[in-house]
């Protein structure tokens, strides 16, 4: 909101805009809808001229002129850019680098980065600024919780030969010598169990020397020996779930243990940065807060910073133990850095004992918190539960308040306060949507709704993600818990059950006790590789999780098939974001290698120098493409044993690792785990397990010298993976069967984006780079062009050849002419790149219909009326619909149908009556241009049948028209002057005396509310008391025409007071409307409707 | 027909109900977007988290 009160901010993350409402009205108006860089996830205004939307895809910041409407300029960051404050002495801009693990300063006046502060935390993103402006406090979204995987698999460790020099080889080594070996700490003597397992189960007990639930005997003893999850408690000492303390194995000196000596993790989840004197040495850290940090605010008055997320009990073992209870949703708070922490269960009504509450109380819980906010006094804040579509409020201890959570559109991810009008505006995501809270009753009491063209299938199956409510027994869990936006949460979890059967699936045979797996990436899963899903294979299909909201998430029933088949279908739609490890166009470099290596950068360690590259594909007799042979990295290894050249004595021995080849593409973004650090950011790294360290381990761990460090080679390959394989980085993979599969991996320059605003802003070279990309890689790059030309917004896509097709069919434009204006004085253009597919939607028909936007330019507009008949003060009565009077097809002819949902609405949405709205040509008022029957709503909004605000004439063209609105038994009304119909819509309020009519004395002022004049019996524009053709009799004679008193129910032009009654005499009549709007003492005179 | 009217009478009642003002709680305006979903192969959706912030 602008500091001013006057407009609302709102990111369209689907459309790529920025939508601008106007407040102040009885109704939120959509007023401008600003074309911003790829994926906006944040606005923040910086004065009420100027707003910063922060591109999540684009790597870009679009700074917004808000008297214009327009981006002024583009401000490019590193890599995921997910919020931006203002603070500091002189102010700065602090922008979170997600991906790059960092925070940039960007200087106010010169707009350029100053600085970078770098972090050392997983996916920093929400910001805030203390009180007096000298901190900005960053949280980290995958910050991890403190827990931790000991090896417990010999896959990285088993022996096979010796080196030239008599040492032992262990491990997995590549086929030229080098090898990387993690020593299995589950079995090593110097752990609590001595380096015992379970014989049978191959697993550390969790209930003594048993488990719980009990073993099942009948089951034949697991092939391997397994890994183990550990917690770090308060006094740094490390447990497993079974009380075994493991901390000389995880930091201690034990010998022959995967770690350093000394290793740690802090579990560091927000960074405190002096605003003032920014810098990575000055930056400290807050600890031990949750597991996804979500988002943040500072509490007035007290300062305290305010963090909500979640928190997992992931070290805790198994699958029935955590059914349901797995997850807390928590408010983290802290006052002094460094300081102690509160943590508050924001779901207190849950019993953790139970996997499931009763429906009236599972509706209570929140899910999936995205946004708080506090009350400026600090008394009072607003939680917005993403997954659970509701409003909780606390109070200024963090104690949850007793009233009931508010419900409101799908997918809450923001929330503003505006204390002035005691309301709270919400951005429902998912529905495309603003939703206005009443914060005195703590009640919705509007919703309105704003382009999305987010595709059905889609919107349809998002819910089965993210929906706590429906997705789980007590209410705050949903798959979304752990996958998180479809990726993970950095965990591990041990979901076997030792009392499960043994389970065979495609031929092959799975045992109960599966071991640690970490949560997997779901984005584009559907169909992008070889073989069964999950780690193991033991998926056939989509549906087979179905089970897993039963047993896993608490629900009472799994899934129905075509629920899981919306949610299959809704992933199968989404795509990898650019990998910031690609370079742009690796056919111009000068090795094969992918890797950009400006965007690496270790946390808690160095990153190694980059080694020649090395093509994982080439024909040697064992590499890694005989089993990651898609493009995905996904192959179909399911489970079972060596390929050719592998084996026990070889290399490499699958005995130890029964897994799918995995997708490679989410592989970079799993940075962050190692095994030779004390500031270790994630307790989970690559394989199933976790096990494995990020920079394939290198260093120390050979004996025998030069030849281990092999598998650093392979870094650049793996952490580039995401983005396609194409010829010119990896020809000898195109003889393998999937490698040319189609993968929804956006290439890594989708989003790069230049607006350039006169001589000054924006860089020609860099457009030059951009445009290169799609004149060389059509395939992989689109590019559109949005802003300012020839005086009027457009839009614009590249066609090739330095031509664009322009949002006019048939009409194209040349590069320079596009450039020319730009930089000199038509207005800012911003030039961004995007998928080939959707350069046409994105950049010239953004409703996909075919009809190009400027040709699609329909007139618009929203109306508000009041029909005096049926006003009753200050709002309308809808008597006729609260009786089921009003009929579902208007009363004018036109066949319109109103919607049933729309005869549902309650309160001041309440429908009222059928109503008319004529367009009237500009030049000559009297030739109506087209017209279109509505809905009048108490609140004197009028709407389409269908329920949408605005009013839309999609055969009349944008452009200037009067506007008349008529009903059947008042008098019409007709703006003086034409009103700018085009997108978005305009408002005509012909409720308010300052809406200048045509005529004299159009409408009637009730107490500074203008109404309709009702009593238009007959319809003829005249409302007439005495005399032929007067409005007075057909009231009679609706109601048998001899005795006055009679009345008739039912929807008739009569009943002039709309009360669904047609009455002569006593009290509500419909005759003395008509007698009073004549002046009430001339029985003759007349009043005449001011429409021409 | 003539029919005599009693209009001081009924006008009164008319302003008296005219004072009476019924406002319910508010619901929603409208219906979600739906109408305006594009074909999925015009559409990349990367499930970027979104929200919206106050300064």
């Amino acid at each position: 909101m602008t500091p001013d009160g006057t407009k609302l901010l709102a990111v369209n993350t689907a459309n790529n805009t920025l939508e601008v409402f106007q407040l102040g009205a009885p109704m939120m108006l959509n007023v401008a809808s600003i074309p911003v860089g790829l994926d906006p996830v944040t606005v923040r205004v910086r004065n009420n001229n100027e707003a910063w939307v922060v591109n999540q895809v684009s790597d870009e910041i679009s700074v917004v002129d808000l008297t214009q409407n327009l981006v002024v300029r583009s401000i490019t960051t590193e890599d995921e850019p997910a919020d931006v404050v203002f603070a500091g002495s002189p102010q700065k801009a602090f922008v979170s680098c997600a991906g790059r693990e960092s925070v940039q300063v960007i200087d106010l006046v010169s707009y350029a980065v100053t600085s970078e502060v770098l972090l050392k935390g997983e996916q920093p993103r929400a910001l805030a600024v203390s009180p007096n402006g000298s901190t900005v406090y960053c949280a980290f979204f995958e910050s991890g919780n403190a827990t931790t995987v000991l090896n417990g698999n010999n896959f990285f460790n088993f022996q096979h030969g010796t080196f030239g020099n008599g040492v032992p080889k262990r491990g997995v080594c590549s086929p030229q010598g080098g090898c990387t070996v993690i020593p299995n700490d589950v079995t090593n003597p110097a752990g609590p169990y001595g380096g015992a397992v379970d014989p049978v189960a191959g697993i550390i007990p969790n209930a003594g020397t048993g488990f719980n639930p009990p073993f099942n005997t009948s089951n034949p003893p697991t092939p391997e020996t397994k890994s183990i999850i550990v917690r770090k408690n308060a006094a740094g000492q490390w447990f497993d779930d079974n009380g075994g303390n493991w901390t000389n194995m995880v930091s201690g000196s034990a010998a022959d243990k995967a770690r350093m000596t000394g290793w740690d993790m802090p579990d560091r989840d927000v960074a405190v940065i002096d605003a003032n004197a920014p810098s990575t040495a000055g930056t400290t850290y807050q600890t031990r807060l949750g597991n996804i940090l979500m988002a943040m605010a500072v509490q007035p008055g007290t300062g305290q910073v305010t963090v909500v997320g979640t928190d997992a009990t992931n070290e805790i073992r198994f699958e029935p133990v955590l059914n349901g209870k797995f997850l807390r949703v928590n408010l983290s708070r802290f006052t002094t850095a460094g300081g102690a922490n509160t943590i508050t269960d924001l779901n207190p009504h849950i019993n953790y004992a139970n996997s499931a509450l009763p429906i009236p109380q599972r509706i209570q819980s929140i899910g999936d918190p995205r946004a708080i906010v506090w009350k400026a006094d600090g008394s009072k804040a607003y939680i917005a539960g993403m997954g659970s579509n509701n409003i909780i409020a606390i109070d200024g201890a963090g104690t949850r308040l007793g009233s009931g959570p508010i419900p409101v559109g799908e997918g809450p991810t923001g929330i503003v306060i505006d204390g002035v009008r005691n309301k709270l505006y919400v951005l429902n995501k998912f529905e495309g949507s603003v939703s206005t809270v009443d914060m005195i009753t703590d009640q919705e009491e509007a919703r309105a709704n704003f382009f999305d063209p987010t595709p059905m299938v889609i919107k349809a199956g998002r819910k089965h993600l993210y929906n706590t409510h429906l997705g789980s027994g007590n209410g705050h869990i949903s798959c979304g818990s752990c996958h998180v936006d479809g990726r993970w949460d950095r965990l591990g979890w041990d979901l076997g059950d030792p009392s499960g059967a043994m389970n065979t699936v495609s031929g092959k045979s799975f045992h109960p006790l599966k071991g640690v797996k970490t949560t997997q990436f779901l984005i584009d899963i559907i169909n992008r590789g070889r073989g069964n899903l999950h780690w193991r294979g033991d998926k056939e299909g989509f549906a087979d999780f179905a089970g897993a909201f039963t047993h896993l998430q608490g629900l009472s029933a799994p899934k129905p098939l075509d629920e899981m088949q919306e949610f299959e279908d809704f992933l199968a739609a989404t795509w990898y974001v650019p990998n910031p490890f690609r370079v742009y166009k690796p056919n111009s470099q000068s090795s094969t290698s992918r890797l950009n290596p400006n965007r690496v950068r270790g946390t808690g360690t160095t990153f190694q120098s980059i080694p020649p590259a090395v093509n994982l594909f080439v024909a040697v007799n064992a590499n890694c493409a005989h089993c990651h042979n898609a493009q995905t990295g996904r192959g179909e290894l399911m489970g079972n044993g060596n390929v050719a050249g592998t084996g026990p004595g070889t290399h490499v021995d699958f005995t130890f690792n029964r897994n799918m080849s995995s997708d490679l593409r989410s592989s970079y973004r799993k940075n962050g785990f190692f095994y030779n650090t004390t500031e270790c950011n994630s307790g989970f790294g690559l394989m199933s397990e976790g096990v494995m360290e990020t920079w394939f381990n290198t260093a120390g761990l050979g004996t025998d010298g030069a030849q281990h460090g092999y598998f650093g080679d392979y870094e650049p390959e793996i952490l580039s993976w995401s983005g396609g394989i194409d010829q010119a980085n990896c020809a000898a993979c195109f003889t393998f069967p999937l490698a040319s599969s189609v993968v929804q991996d956006a290439a890594p320059g989708v989003g790069l984006r230049q607006t350039f605003n006169g001589a000054s802003i924006g860089s020609v070279t860099q457009l030059n780079v951009m445009k290169d990309l799609v004149d060389t890689r059509s395939s992989e790059y689109g590019m559109i062009v949005k802003g300012k030309y020839g005086g009027e917004m457009r839009g614009f896509y590249y066609m090739g050849s330095n031509l664009y097709q322009s949002d006019i069919s048939g009409q194209t434009v040349t590069h320079t002419q596009l450039l020319t204006s730009a930089q000199g004085s038509g207005g800012p253009l911003s030039w961004t790149l995007v998928h080939p597919s959707t350069r046409v939607r994105a950049g010239v028909d953004a409703d996909s219909d075919a009809i190009l936007d400027h040709d699609d330019l329909q007139a618009k507009v929203n109306v508000r009326a009041n029909m005096e008949g049926a006003y009753v003060g200050t709002a309308m009565r809808s008597t006729l619909r609260d009786n089921s009077l009003l009929p579902a097809t208007d009363p004018y002819g036109q066949g319109a149908q109103v919607d049933p949902d729309v005869l549902q609405y309650q309160g001041l949405a309440a429908p009222v009556d059928w109503a008319l709205v004529e367009l009237r040509n500009n030049a000559t008022p009297t030739l109506v241009e087209a017209s279109r029957a509505v809905l009048v709503q108490r609140s004197g909004n009028l709407m389409m049948p269908a329920g949408e605000q605005t009013i839309t004439f999609p055969t009349v063209p944008a452009g200037n028209y009067h506007v008349v609105v008529r009903h059947r038994n008042h008098l019409g009304v007709m703006t003086f002057q034409p009103a700018a119909l085009g997108s978005p819509g305009a408002l005509v309020d012909f409720t308010k005396p300052a809406t200048a009519t045509w005529g004299t004395d159009a409408q009637k002022n009730v107490a500074g509310v203008m109404v309709m004049w009702a009593g238009d019996v007959s319809g003829n524009g005249i409302i007439k008391y005495a005399g032929g053709g007067n409005d007075r009799d057909p009231i009679l004679v609706r109601i048998g025409g001899t005795v006055p008193t009679s009345t008739v129910p039912g929807y008739h032009p009569e009943d002039v007071n709309l009360d669904g009654v047609v009455k002569y005499a006593g009290s509500s009549n419909d005759r003395d409307p008509i007698l009073v709007n004549i002046g009430g003492s001339v029985p003759t005179a007349v009043k005449t409707q001011q429409v021409p | 027909m003539r029919i005599t009217t009693r209009r001081t009478r009924n006008l009164l009642t008319f302003s008296l109900i005219a004072g009476v003002v019924l406002v319910s709680a508010f619901q929603t305006f409208e219906l979600p977007n739906v109408g305006s979903a594009v074909p999925t192969s015009t559409f990349t959706n990367f499930e970027s988290p979104t929200c919206i912030r106050w300064i």
